[in-house]
């Protein structure tokens, strides 16, 4: 397998461990059943917030990770971006942002429905898990079958 | 009648005569990928104009020598 599509796998991976991890371990022993709406609200923003940085730190971390590996191990430097991964990249974003859109309307609607604060945040948070994954699902068909 | 039309490319036939110059040599000279001349040489994918211009400046030889917009295929129109 080439370098983008061993990213794309391990991005993948890490689209699915790091909410999970951090979240577990967030969520441990709080009983958001018990809070008010207002302490919900304030909860749940706090932890997306140092979510959304914890998640680009480590994704930052994963990329150089990966690069430095992939070049001890294949002794090859990593490709450069070109304009092919440039397109391939446009047209999986397209498709994922239409599905972070999704999350974010399927949250809209848990609220109109007078559903739990929570069920907006998890709805938006499982919005981007998904669009990360297919992004990373398209641009692995993509890489695979050359365009 | 639906006439369908495909970028078609002599690269291949234009690195070996050009002193049987790599996919990886002619990917540094124009600045891209191996994987990403491998994909042009296959017909998956349409490179730019920019890039098609700089691939015949390697060649030395006019555009049109190295890219052909071609029919591949006739299907009856629904």
């Amino acid at each position: 397998m080439s370098y983008h599509e061993n990213r794309n796998l391990v991005n993948m991976a890490a689209a699915i461990l790091v909410p999970a991890v951090y979240f577990y371990s967030r969520l441990n022993n709080v009983a958001l059943s018990s809070m008010e709406s207002a302490e919900l609200l304030k909860f749940w923003g706090k932890q997306m917030m140092i979510y959304i940085l914890v998640a680009i730190g480590v994704r930052i971390a994963i990329e150089i990770l990966y690069a430095i590996a992939y070049s001890a191990i294949t002794k090859e430097s990593v490709p450069k971006t070109d304009e092919r991964d440039k397109m391939i990249e446009l047209k999986s974003k397209n498709v994922s942002q239409v599905i972070f859109i999704f999350g974010i309307i399927g949250g809209m609607g848990a609220l109109a429905l007078e559903m739990s604060v929570t069920m907006f945040f998890v709805s938006f948070l499982v919005g981007g898990v998904l669009a990360e994954l297919v992004e990373n699902t398209i641009q692995l068909v993509y890489y695979k079958r050359g365009f | 009648m639906k006439k369908k039309y495909k970028i078609q490319n002599n690269i291949r036939t234009l690195r070996f005569m050009n002193e049987e110059m790599t996919q990886q040599q002619l990917a540094e000279k124009v600045d891209v990928s191996r994987q990403t001349i491998v994909a042009i040489e296959k017909g998956k994918y349409s490179p730019t104009l920019e890039l098609s211009f700089k691939i015949a400046q390697v060649f030395n030889v006019p555009l049109h020598e190295v890219f052909s917009y071609e029919l591949i295929d006739t299907k009856p129109q629904r």
